[in-house]
């Protein structure tokens, strides 16, 4: 490399950023003992607005302590030129590897490589690659600051709910139990119906309001929202249990603990008992953690009914903080998300703690769940790839099928309401979801 | 921590030391003081005296401070008693600092309806002649019953989506620093004495929405009144953030959100931050809020460690105890809520400290919790209302 690299080719027509970085690079070379520092931010899967400000804050107050000078790069990642430490101090560069792999802990599967340190001096080569490649980036998007919605949004929702059609509001998705068949070998796997939850789908919401922000994005108004729908909800499944023909799965539904404490919740289960009906209910992680006690008392007032109760929204990173088998619920759902594929070992660690038996994976999307569940004895499945699966084996068999497709008969078994499932001429087998298999 | 290392906020720093049982040694003041033939002048500040709503320790806490100035007297010395009420003995005529300190209570309760003098909460004696009628006093007042006020503020409506943006709007532009309390978090030392460990710095949730949206009951609605706490949060941060407000502060502990430790507010905090107090400022989150982002959660404490704040997991009651995993979320100190089916937690990270924080309305749970306290080798108590 010669002795003046990067020399003015290397970033010409670059963003300003990326000249600026090189001009410093050429002037670090010049006095010594210099260092690059890179916080490769535009490698994040899912980049979020807090870790930009945040690693920005600490590495400008590295830059301020040690006279360097910090460059954003057009991707997103953050170049900080400053002189090389003899150890210790705030910009050490194994301080600040340590401090950026904890940071990024949780948002990348090697949190070690979001950082990069090359000494100007001898890493010539590494620091002309690194900008060659940042040349060939894509501008990192513009990442709307997480500002929470306005809570009156949540009145504008319930003011829509109270005169809309519910049906035309609400999905519903089944799910599955995959066990092995009387043959051993992965084909003779036989598949069940296990349940049928019933959800309010927030997007059609939010999109026939057309409101600016999203009240599902704060956790807290969402919580408060779905507590309102509640005995929408109520009123839904008492009018689905009149409609629905005979084999059809369970119905499951979100309840929050407030209702489950109510005197409608009391009305609405003893209806359920009347009809012979055990809808399952299921109840956040973190609605449990919040008030574990009312928890207790709720799951009791469930269970004593014989509805199964259920503990919902379990991320991978949720399970390793709390084990939800310890709130007594009689079966858990934990997300699946891809990370899963090669799940580190605090996951699996955690893992253990669930019952297989007990456990369903949802939000499975991909065939790579399925493998991920049954490599590690899960059985029961719920997600976009388990609808796909059934309406396909829905076509085969329905012999009112030849003017259908597979996407009209997986938009057909996941509505409510009347307006969609009207096209389907089969309707026992939509609300079966699967043929009755010999 | 030392408390001789880091002075309380205000000047009294003697009393902010005090024994666990009081009660034992001012009978033994009085006792010696007989004996002895000397006099002393006592004050007592009943807690039973105040209206029982007006009775919590912060109340006590403002109305104790308006009369730190005795403190200042020959041989002052302060007692601690069990149901939150204190007492205060000197030598001599304390003058002009006694005439001040009541100035300053009456001043306080000027508005409280039901308390017609500042001398119907603090009682004066003549030691050792009065003595028995002070312990008479401190045994047997009967408690007040709870305020007119208060009583309407019970049947409170609960905060809905439209009165909760109203308070949000109106939070953006108060002051809130007369909504601004501290409440003590105390360590337990050799002897079993009292230190101050920090203090807990909050806005009253309570006062401050008396004042701007009166008739509303902030926390009828959980859901509501977290999403309340975010702003809530800001408005702290921004009130210690303004230049000079944390200068000669002493070490305290904040109860955030998660959210809020990687808002631009906390940035704008964190550079406000002595360099004495770092390492010793202490960030309370709850579990669920925790687990809403438990992603998020990593973030802030990869960046609560960077800054040299201490983390810590709050309101963990016994069912939570059970669920959750500390040593994953490792933090620096987990806060226990005492109740008779509190436990210590099986596994805790290398370093972790656990802290009892329990009710201060009885002095039998205060005694039992300290008990449960000294049985699991806890030190650190957070007695509250």
């Amino acid at each position: 490399m010669n002795a003046t690299f990067p020399n003015r080719a290397t970033v010409a027509g670059a963003p300003t950023g990326e000249r600026l970085l090189a001009d410093a690079i050429r002037r670090a070379q010049r006095s010594g003992n210099q260092q690059l520092i890179a916080l490769h931010l535009g490698s994040l899967p899912l980049p979020r607005p807090h870790h930009r400000r945040i690693a920005r804050a600490l590495l400008q107050d590295a830059a301020s302590r040690r006279d360097g000078q910090l460059f954003p790069m057009r991707n997103g990642d953050l170049a900080l030129v400053t002189a090389i430490t003899d150890g210790g101090g705030e910009t050490d560069p194994v301080r600040l590897a340590t401090i950026f792999a904890e940071l990024f802990k949780a948002d990348r599967p090697d949190p070690a490589g979001i950082l990069s340190v090359w000494s100007i001096e001898h890493d010539q080569e590494r620091i002309f690659e690194y900008l060659q490649s940042l040349m060939g980036q894509e501008p990192a998007p513009t990442l709307d600051e997480e500002i929470a919605p306005p809570p009156h949004q949540v009145e504008d929702i319930a003011s829509l709910l109270a005169t809309a059609r519910i049906g035309d509001l609400t999905r519903r998705q089944t799910a599955i139990e995959i066990s092995p068949g009387p043959a051993s070998g992965a084909r003779a796997r036989t598949i069940r119906p296990l349940f049928r939850e019933v959800t309010f789908s927030l997007d059609v919401l939010e999109a026939r309001l057309a409101a600016a922000g999203r009240a599902s994005s704060d956790p807290y108004l969402f919580r408060h929202l779905a507590g309102r729908l509640d005995l929408r909800m109520i009123e839904q499944v008492a009018e689905d249990f009149s409609r629905e023909t005979s084999g059809a799965p369970r119905l499951h539904l979100n309840l929050t603990i407030e209702t489950l404490l109510s005197a409608e919740f009391d009305r609405f289960a003893d209806r359920c008992v009347a009809l012979g009906r055990k809808p399952g209910v299921e109840v956040p992680l973190i609605e449990a953690c919040r008030d574990p006690e009312q928890f207790a008392a709720a799951r009791t007032r469930v269970q004593s009914r014989g509805f199964p109760l259920v503990i919902d929204g379990i991320s991978p990173l949720a399970l390793q903080f709390a084990n939800p088998l310890a709130f007594g619920a009689d079966l858990v759902k934990l997300n699946w998300d891809s990370t899963l594929a090669h799940a580190q070992p605090e996951f699996l660690t955690a893992f253990k703690r669930l019952d297989p038996a007990r456990t369903v994976l949802q939000h499975a999307q991909t065939e790579d769940a399925i493998a991920f569940g049954l490599d590690h004895g899960i059985t029961r499945f719920q997600g976009r790839y388990i609808d796909t699966m059934l309406a396909a084996a829905r076509l085969q068999s329905c012999p009112s099928a030849a003017g259908c497709n597979l996407r009209q008969c997986t938009e057909r078994g996941s509505a409510v309401s009347p307006a969609t499932r009207r096209f389907c001429l089969n309707l026992p087998l939509l609300d079966r979801g699967l043929p009755e298999q010999r | 921590m030392n408390a001789s290392e880091f002075p309380p906020a205000f000047p009294a720093a003697r009393a902010e030391t005090a024994d666990l049982a009081q009660l034992p040694d001012l009978t033994q003041l009085i006792d010696e003081c007989s004996r002895a033939g000397a006099s002393r002048n006592a004050l007592l500040l009943s807690a039973r005296r105040m209206p029982a709503d007006l009775a919590r320790p912060h109340h006590l806490r403002l109305a104790f401070e308006a009369l730190l100035p005795l403190t200042m007297a020959d041989r002052a010395r302060v007692f601690y008693l069990p149901d939150g009420s204190r007492v205060l003995t000197w030598r001599g005529d304390a003058g002009p600092l006694l005439t001040h300190a009541l100035a300053t209570l009456a001043h306080l309760v000027a508005d409280e309806p039901g308390i017609a003098e500042a001398k119907e909460l603090a009682q004066l004696y003549s030691l050792p002649c009065d003595g028995a009628q002070m312990l008479a006093d401190i045994h047997g007042t009967p408690p007040r019953p709870i305020s007119l006020r208060r009583q309407n503020g019970k049947n409170a409506e609960k905060l809905d989506p439209t009165s909760l943006q109203s308070l949000e709007q109106a939070l953006a532009q108060v002051n809130v620093s007369r909504f601004a309390r501290h409440r003590r978090v105390w360590r337990v030392v050799q002897g079993g004495r009292l230190e101050t460990a920090w203090d807990k710095r909050f806005l009253s949730v309570t006062d401050l929405t008396e004042s701007l949206l009166p008739g509303r009951d902030p926390t009828a609605d959980p859901w509501l009144f977290r999403r309340l706490t975010r702003t809530l949060d800001r408005r702290l941060l921004s009130l210690l953030g303004a230049p000079d407000e944390l200068r000669a502060a002493g070490p305290f502990s904040l109860d955030l959100n998660v959210g809020t430790l990687l808002a631009p507010e906390f940035l704008r905090f964190d550079a406000a931050v002595p360099p004495h107090l770092r390492g010793k400022l202490v960030i309370d989150l709850l579990p669920a809020d925790i687990l809403a982002d438990p992603a998020g959660f990593v973030f802030a404490r990869g960046f609560a460690r960077a800054r040299r704040y201490r983390l810590m997991i709050r309101e963990v009651s016994p069912a939570l105890c059970a669920a959750l995993d500390f040593v994953a979320l490792d933090p620096d100190l987990v806060e226990l809520e005492y109740s008779k089916a509190a436990a210590i937690p099986e596994c805790l990270p290398p370093g972790c400290e656990l802290m009892l924080a329990y009710s201060n309305h009885s002095g039998q749970i205060d005694q039992q919790a300290r008990a449960f306290a000294a049985g699991g080798g806890i030190k650190l108590l957070a007695p509250r209302d």
